[in-house]
């Protein structure tokens, strides 16, 4: 069998045989007819409506042939008191799989692959976003598939089987991560909140996951994916046709969970207090190179939720104290005069990392400062990272507190750069706040930011009750106990003697 | 019966027209991209912007220099260089660069890799003049002290540590040592201990007046900011660059050679094998780039953590979803000025190499012979996406700037981009596969526990499949 070479001058008209230095002349179709302008005042103010049924819908146009689409629902693991833990983690493995219109997530993609699309599910503490990204001519066929697998999944056993393992597969993942993200955020939380709201485990536990059955996933979906606790949000789309997309697809959705069981919990955030120490040898890092035998420890104390005043001093305060990872790259602007940066990692340099932490929801906020260190100096490190709380009921100096007001302030408008942060951003302020706050508004409450705001945050984060977290090799770790006195009397300090009495 | 047959053709007749006119619609969303301006300055520097009109902003200086410029008793020194000009300039101390930095809320940063240098700031677009001021200043006023090259040094083994901690940076400065063994591309970027040891300031001095010509440099912007401008501070802060350096004296680039070949560090106390196979493939301005690229989507991507791929054409990630054999795997089509690598990384069970070989040498050969056109229309739409959404903030958008600029001479605009993929089809697909894939030595390397990695005769001959 021959085939007959293409002749050399038909191809050659083809632009792909141009080397890529040279410009090509492209057809009419390209040239451009009448420039689409859109209003300064619709890039930074979104439009926001609400169904017959509850559910807001969000929309802000932008430059560029992307748009986003996306539903936020109010759901998650701070939800999962119900159930059997770890039912959102699995959940959101579901996403984007087999629905009673699509048979399978091959169909899905055929269906999506006109449109360009990446699809994502993310699940944060209180709230799920299932999202599309594709063509902004598309965005119709990618609300269809929206809605489609949101309300009309069909969950199956094989489909559960297949989620399990990827669950499985994170724990692997989390549990060789040097950085203990996020084992360490959860177990900070469990430790602030018991087991209640924020507090339940977004991971799901070791050997938890076989306890989650079918039934579970559904009550749990029936219960919580419901329109008055759902945003959909729009990027690089008018209003009017989000509407218009919003009353076909989402007006009246018919749901494969039939009617609802159980209500969701409504409760409020209780802040506790408390300790986790978990003993392990960790494991090695992957690679030639492992880390030597840390220990990681966070320590916390209650702040404010995002409707009190203060909570634009503690966003401050966050970004004044800073740090980071030993390892981590960048240069100048990465915060290398804050004072977890100036006062602990580059004084000490055994110090692996030193960091400030920052938890704010809709009822309640929690403040840590996370360490992790060789074992050997895990008591000194504590004694150092406490000795910077009690700094905190200070008075700011003029130029650290002016640098981290305008550290935040930039750094906020970069984040509005990205299409994929402002999209967030977007449907989590209608979640959340049902309103959105636009850059400018967050600009000059930040400006407004005193210094004795700082020292009234602080002082508040030294009355409270403290909790602690402790993971790794813990033979020099203090109890809670013992940081809390520390903290509360300005005599006293760690001592690694004190720890072996036992012995003599 | 004839009703119904009537109003479904109309349905489809109708249906075509919608589409046509949204295809149009996307294709004028293309063009509605603020325009790449660039003007060149007299001595040589190039100045491109592209203003989205934000509050904020992305400047910096791209550099057509880097690791492969150096010899094998300098190949360490861009990198160094890179490091020790943040150390202070004749008007201002480390200290004082870096609070003016922070005090503004910007961020400065710097970048080496084989065949290009980045120094870049990220601000708001009110403090650009500033921020080109402290540019400048590191650039043609730095101090270079004695006594921090010692420093830093011991930080610069203490980053080659941490380089060695991250297996993919390994392997792929093995990859590169072996497939391009003997000439500069083989170097690694940061050079070999003995080098980091000895390289002295006059070293650092000589790298800048040989490759810190102007006419090597372009100054771009992105974000909020306006071309007139920055063009005002370019002449004012680097119109005197370059003045000592003499054109003919450019640094020719040595031409470099592809060696298909194999390269096995072993080591059984690793938890899982990790490989790349690769072939050679073509540099950055070739017109097979983007065949090259469609290819890449096609084969696709996998983690375990994450699951099924987004590309259904991938038949490697349906095996990698049916079977435990993979931890994961990525396509990657690495680009220089004359040659590149094409292949895959792939991380997976010590007992399996054997199997994931051959399904990758079988996936390969398959798109050699018989994709289709439906698998090329879909990796083309991926292809197309992540083009579109790479340009994500205005500090990719300068990176593409200054990356084209040098790489190209030019901007492409995104409509060439989009009209250039639509012309690409499934024989273009099997002919460029076919030439660069089809019958060629592969290069590979190997870390961990590979003592089951395929031999490389056996590699070889399956890179072709015997057809009549």
């Amino acid at each position: 069998m021959f085939r007959k070479a293409p002749h050399m001058t038909s191809l050659l008209h083809k632009s792909y045989l141009h080397s890529m230095r040279t410009s090509i002349t492209l057809p009419p179709e390209y040239t451009l007819k009448n420039s689409i302008t859109i209003h300064p005042q619709k890039l930074s103010n979104p439009e926001v409506s609400t169904l017959n049924n509850g559910l807001k819908v969000v929309s802000m146009e932008c430059y560029g042939p992307i748009s986003s689409i996306g539903l936020f629902i109010k759901a998650g693991p701070r939800f999962d008191v119900f159930y059997p833990s770890g039912t959102s983690h699995l959940i959101s493995k579901l996403a984007f799989l087999s629905t009673n219109k699509y048979e399978s997530r091959e169909r899905i993609l055929e269906v999506l692959e006109p449109t360009g699309s990446v699809t994502d599910c993310q699940m944060g503490r209180e709230e799920m976003i299932y999202k599309l990204m594709g063509y902004r001519d598309q965005i119709e066929i990618m609300a269809e598939v929206l809605s489609e697998v949101v309300f009309r999944p069909r969950i199956t056993l094989e489909e559960i089987e297949k989620a399990r393992n990827l669950v499985l597969n994170d724990l692997k993942t989390f549990s060789m991560n040097p950085d203990m993200e996020p084992l360490l955020t959860d177990y900070t939380y469990a430790s602030a909140y018991s087991l209640n709201t924020v507090g339940l485990p977004s991971v799901c536990p070791e050997g938890g996951v076989s306890q989650i059955r079918r039934e579970h996933i559904l009550w749990y979906l029936s219960a919580h994916y419901r329109p008055n606790r759902i945003v959909l949000a729009g990027l690089g789309i008018s209003h009017s046709a989000l509407l218009d997309i919003a009353g076909k697809y989402f007006e009246q959705p018919e749901v494969s969970w039939g009617e609802a069981k159980d209500e969701p919990d409504e409760s409020i955030a209780q802040y506790t207090g408390g300790e986790i120490r978990i003993e392990r040898n960790l494991p090695p890092v992957i690679g030639p190179n492992p880390l030597p035998n840390l220990a990681y420890f966070t320590i916390t104390s209650e702040c404010v939720s995002y409707e009190h005043p203060l909570f634009f001093a503690y966003a401050v305060l966050d970004i004044m104290m800073g740090g980071g990872s030993s390892f981590s790259a960048g240069g100048p602007g990465k915060g290398m005069y804050s004072r977890l940066y100036a006062n602990v990692m580059n004084y000490y340099t055994f110090v692996y990392s030193a960091q400030s932490m920052l938890h704010i929801h809709g009822d309640t906020g929690i403040y840590s400062l996370y360490g992790s260190v060789p074992h050997e100096f895990s008591n000194k490190l504590c004694q150092i990272l406490i000795e910077e709380m009690k700094r905190l009921s200070q008075l700011p100096g003029h130029e650290e507190l002016s640098r981290a007001k305008k550290m935040l302030q930039s750094n906020m408008l970069m984040n509005l750069e990205s299409h994929v942060i402002m999209f967030e951003d977007l449907g989590r302020q209608i979640l959340v706040h049902d309103r959105y706050h636009n850059a400018k508004e967050l600009y000059e409450r930040l400006e407004n930011v005193t210094s004795l705001q700082i020292v009234e945050a602080g002082e508040k984060l030294l009355e409270g009750k403290l909790s602690m977290v402790a993971v790794g090799k813990l033979d020099l770790i203090p109890s809670l106990e013992e940081v809390e006195q520390v903290l509360h009397n300005s005599k006293k300090r760690l001592d690694s003697s004190n720890r072996f009495k036992i012995f003599s | 019966m004839s009703l119904l047959v009537r109003s479904l053709s109309r349905f489809r007749l109708l249906r075509t027209q919608l589409r046509f006119n949204s295809t149009q619609r996307f294709k004028q969303a293309l063009l509605n991209n603020p325009e790449t301006q660039v003007t060149t300055l007299s001595n040589g520097l190039r100045v491109a912007t592209e203003n989205t009109g934000l509050q904020t902003a992305t400047v910096g200086l791209y550099i057509d220099a880097g690791s492969r410029w150096e010899t094998e008793s300098t190949n360490g020194t861009a990198h160094f260089l890179e490091h020790m000009i943040f150390k202070g300039t004749k008007n201002r101390t480390q200290q004082q660069l870096e609070l003016e930095i922070e005090n503004m809320g910007a961020h400065l940063n710097a970048y080496t890799s084989r065949e290009h240098t980045v120094y870049f700031t990220k601000s708001l677009s009110v403090d650009i003049p500033h921020c080109l001021d402290i540019l400048s200043d590191i650039l043609t006023n730095p101090l270079l002290p004695e006594a921090a090259v010692e420093r830093e040094r011991d930080v610069i083994l203490r980053e080659m540590e941490e380089v060695e901690k991250n297996v993919e940076e390994v392997i792929f400065d093995y990859l590169h040592q072996t497939a391009y063994q003997g000439t500069p591309l083989a170097y690694s970027i940061l050079g070999p201990t003995k080098n980091i040891r000895g390289i002295t300031r006059s070293d650092l001095i000589r790298y800048i007046t040989t490759h810190y010509h102007p006419a090597r440099i372009v100054l771009a912007g992105a974000g909020g900011v306006d071309h007139d401008q920055l063009v005002k501070l370019g002449e004012k802060h680097f119109s005197g660059l370059g003045r000592t350096m003499d054109v003919d004296s450019f640094p020719e680039l040595e031409p470099a050679f592809y060696v298909g070949s194999e390269v096995r560090v072993r080591d059984d106390a690793m938890p899982a094998a990790h490989v790349v196979l690769g072939v050679e493939g073509v540099g950055w301005s070739h017109p097979d780039y983007l065949p090259l690229m469609i290819i890449a989507s096609l084969i696709g991507s996998w983690d375990r953590s994450v699951g099924g791929g987004n590309n259904l054409s991938s038949k490697l990630a349906q095996m990698c979803s049916e079977t435990d054999w993979m931890w994961s795997f990525n396509t990657f089509n690495t680009c220089y000025a004359d040659t590149g690598i094409f292949g895959l990384y792939f991380v997976c069970d010590k007992m399996e190499i054997d199997n994931v070989v051959w399904n990758i040498q079988r996936e390969w050969m398959r798109i050699c012979t018989l994709v289709t056109a439906a698998q090329v229309e879909r990796s083309k739409n991926i292809f197309k996406t992540s083009l579109y959404m790479s340009l994500n903030g205005s500090t990719p958008i300068f990176e593409d700037i200054g990356r084209q600029l040098t790489v190209y001479g030019r901007r492409v605009p995104l409509a060439e981009w989009n009209h250039r993929i639509d012309q690409i089809d499934e024989d273009v697909i099997r002919r460029v596969a076919t030439k660069y894939i089809f019958d060629r030595c592969p290069v590979v390397a190997g870390v961990g526990p590979i003592e089951a990695l395929t031999d490389y005769n056996r590699l070889r001959s399956g890179m072709y499949w015997l057809r009549s």
